[in-house]
């Protein structure tokens, strides 16, 4: 097990470093002069070339690329063109707030979706069933930013009862921006729990398993879902990345002092280091995510554990070969 | 959901042509029948086809519902009105009809979803067809590439695209573009897999066809049905993400009407005016619905799992 999860971590090295190529080409294409943006709109140019010569960027691309990732080896992600501090600073400021945000999120959408979502599952066609599919296809087609300015509009500015921007008030604060940011993912969450809960529970073994007089919640909990957990999981973890993205939206609607509201801002300010640093955070975020979910699988799952560990196979893009995509999304 | 009903016989193929069809083309056409068949029995997902077709008609005809004068016509004396005779949805902070931009930016979020889609679905199948008909060194390259982009989340890939290559609304079809194609490769690839170790092929092989024939008369065609399906489910992924964009200020630009944009207008308003985040909003609620109603229809009358 330990084996199989240093291989993982292993893996993650180049992945990590082929995302933060493909961000740091992108942004290289900025139009932004960031000695002029230093130094001013009058400054004079033998002091703008020796500026960009400080700063490397007189250099080729790759040679650029190379320094920069040379420097983040070094735990230095480059100094903010607008207060010319080290941007890292400015990004361990915000990221809690980011992470208290999406953290809160995924923890609403795991343990409420699949509830609702088993619950939707096991009374298939009550009353209770029908009215959760309608909402999770109503939650599912509302944007997030719209939701928390509707919540907004009624809580706050109505009601008076929660705080529309800042985190000051302490979790008060975060109730708003985590039901907007969690509504389309609760949503998704819901129809795979039901959904895989429905091939699962007319299979054989919960038949057996009632036949042996288990209890009916045992049934539902420890054969059922057990066995339906997996697309879920799957759903869970992609859905992270949905979830950061958001967090970007929900940030600026809420005007909280997170990292996408920073990168918002520094790319209004064509800040590239910061918007570079604020990026490449949350992109490391989520491949650590998707590591953690891939771990996830062999832990629930003894079949992924056997298969995987001890052959020396590559687990990676193996899971879900020749199978189309929309499958797994489907359903 | 399903409903068991005696299948009616399919419509002879021969009728509409006037020839006699071959074995494959009765085939292909009772499968087309059949699947509108299907369609047409989810009352939920024809209503979404026909909201869909409304929204559609809506954002061609923009110019005869509403005057396309008043889409930028600012007009200080009628700043902040509600909703009301002269106004039907009310006007915004500069005094301009929020009706008028309501039908007009229809136009900007349809063409952006389905400028998008036409992409990244040609992108996509490219890619898709050449890593699953090729295979080999290639195929390793492009799909561990696409893994790599798909560790990016969405959204903020298209935001640091925009974030290079500037707003505007060509800016902002290039980076959702961009960001769902690694989508669509892996689709066509997995669905060019399976229709690859087809009897079909095997048999155009034998025949002497050329790779290209091959990849053009029966890959691509076999491979429709889940390229439709994921085309239309991300249908309403696109209209979120383009207007979340444009909310944040980093896509369309004012004054193009765009429902994201006018929602980000109206934000500083929104005390003294909640008319204005209503309209606008409702309209993507309404759009991305009928849009997630027709794709869960299209996909449930695919799913070859339901075919008895």
């Amino acid at each position: 097990m330990a084996k199989y999860v240093l291989k993982r971590i292993l893996i993650l090295i180049p992945i990590m470093i082929a995302v933060s190529f493909i961000v740091f080409s992108i942004l290289y294409f900025t139009p932004a002069d960031p000695a002029r943006i230093m130094l001013g709109a009058s400054a004079p140019q033998d002091a703008l070339d020796k500026m960009r010569a400080e700063l490397g960027l007189d250099k080729p691309f790759l040679v650029q690329y190379g320094n920069y990732m040379w420097g983040v080896l070094h735990g230095d992600f480059g100094v903010s063109y607008r207060s010319r501090q080290s941007v890292f600073l400015e990004i361990f400021a915000r990221f809690p707030v980011t992470l208290k945000l999406a953290g809160l999120s995924i923890v609403t959408v795991s343990v409420l979706g699949i509830f609702l979502g088993v619950i939707s599952a096991v009374k298939q066609y009550s009353i209770l069933d029908r009215i959760l599919t309608v909402f999770s296809m109503m939650a599912a087609s509302i944007p997030s930013f719209w939701l928390g300015l509707m919540m907004m509009l009624f809580f706050s500015l109505k009601l008076g009862i929660l705080p529309s921007y800042g985190v000051e008030s302490g979790w008060k604060s975060y109730v708003m921006p985590v039901i907007a940011l969690s509504l389309p993912s609760l949503a998704e969450v819901i129809r795979m729990t039901r959904s895989a809960m429905l091939d699962t529970i007319h299979q054989d073994y919960i038949r057996t398993a009632r036949a042996k007089g288990r209890m009916e919640g045992g049934v539902i909990f420890g054969h059922a879902l057990k066995n339906a957990l997996m697309p879920v999981i799957t759903v869970i973890g992609s859905n992270f990345g949905s979830l950061l993205g958001g967090a970007v939206v929900i940030e600026t609607v809420f005007s909280l002092p997170g990292l996408g509201n920073l990168i918002v801002t520094s790319i209004r300010t064509k800040d590239v280091p910061q918007v570079m640093a604020g990026t490449l955070f949350i992109a490391f975020l989520f491949c650590v995510i998707l590591l953690i979910v891939d771990v996830a699988y062999t832990v629930i799952d003894p079949r992924v554990r056997t298969s995987y560990i001890g052959t020396g196979k590559r687990p990676s893009g193996k899971r879900d070969r020749g199978k189309p995509d929309s499958e797994v999304k489907a359903s | 959901m399903m409903r068991w009903k005696e299948k009616e016989p399919a419509v002879p193929a021969g009728e509409v042509t006037g020839r006699v069809p071959t074995e494959e083309e009765e085939f292909i056409e009772k499968e087309k029948f059949e699947f509108w068949h299907r369609f047409c029995e989810n009352k939920t997902a024809l209503l979404g086809l026909v909201v869909m077709v409304i929204i559609i008609l809506m954002a061609v005809f923009a110019n005869v519902i509403a005057d396309a004068e008043l889409v930028t016509l600012q007009d200080i004396s009628v700043r902040s009105q509600g909703p009301g005779a002269g106004h039907l949805f009310g006007t915004d902070g500069y005094g301009r009809d929020i009706f008028t931009r309501v039908v007009f930016g229809a136009r900007s979020s349809l063409f952006i979803a389905f400028s998008t889609i036409f992409i990244s679905c040609l992108a996509g199948i490219l890619l898709g067809v050449l890593c699953g008909y090729r295979g080999g060194t290639v195929d390793t390259i492009v799909m561990r590439i696409v893994d790599v982009f798909m560790c990016l989340p969405p959204l903020l890939f298209s935001l640091s695209i925009v974030a290079a290559i500037g707003n505007g609304m060509g800016n902002l079809i290039l980076a959702v573009s961009i960001t769902m194609t690694p989508y669509f490769t892996r689709v066509v690839r997995a669905t060019v897999l399976s229709v690859n170790s087809m009897d079909y092929i095997e048999a155009a092989r034998a025949n002497g066809a050329t790779d290209l024939h091959i990849i053009m008369r029966h890959i691509i065609p076999n491979c429709m049905g889940p390229i439709i399906v994921e085309a239309t489910i991300s249908l309403s992924t696109m209209i979120m993400i383009a207007a979340s964009l444009s909310f944040i200020g980093m896509g369309v630009q004012p004054p193009t009407p765009e429902w994201g944009a006018m929602l980000s207008d109206a934000r500083e308003y929104m005390r003294d005016a909640p008319w204005m985040v209503l309209a606008p909003g409702l309209a993507i609620v309404i759009t991305s619905l009928s849009f997630n109603l027709l794709g869960d229809g299209v996909r449930d009358a695919m799913d070859p799992r339901q075919k008895k």
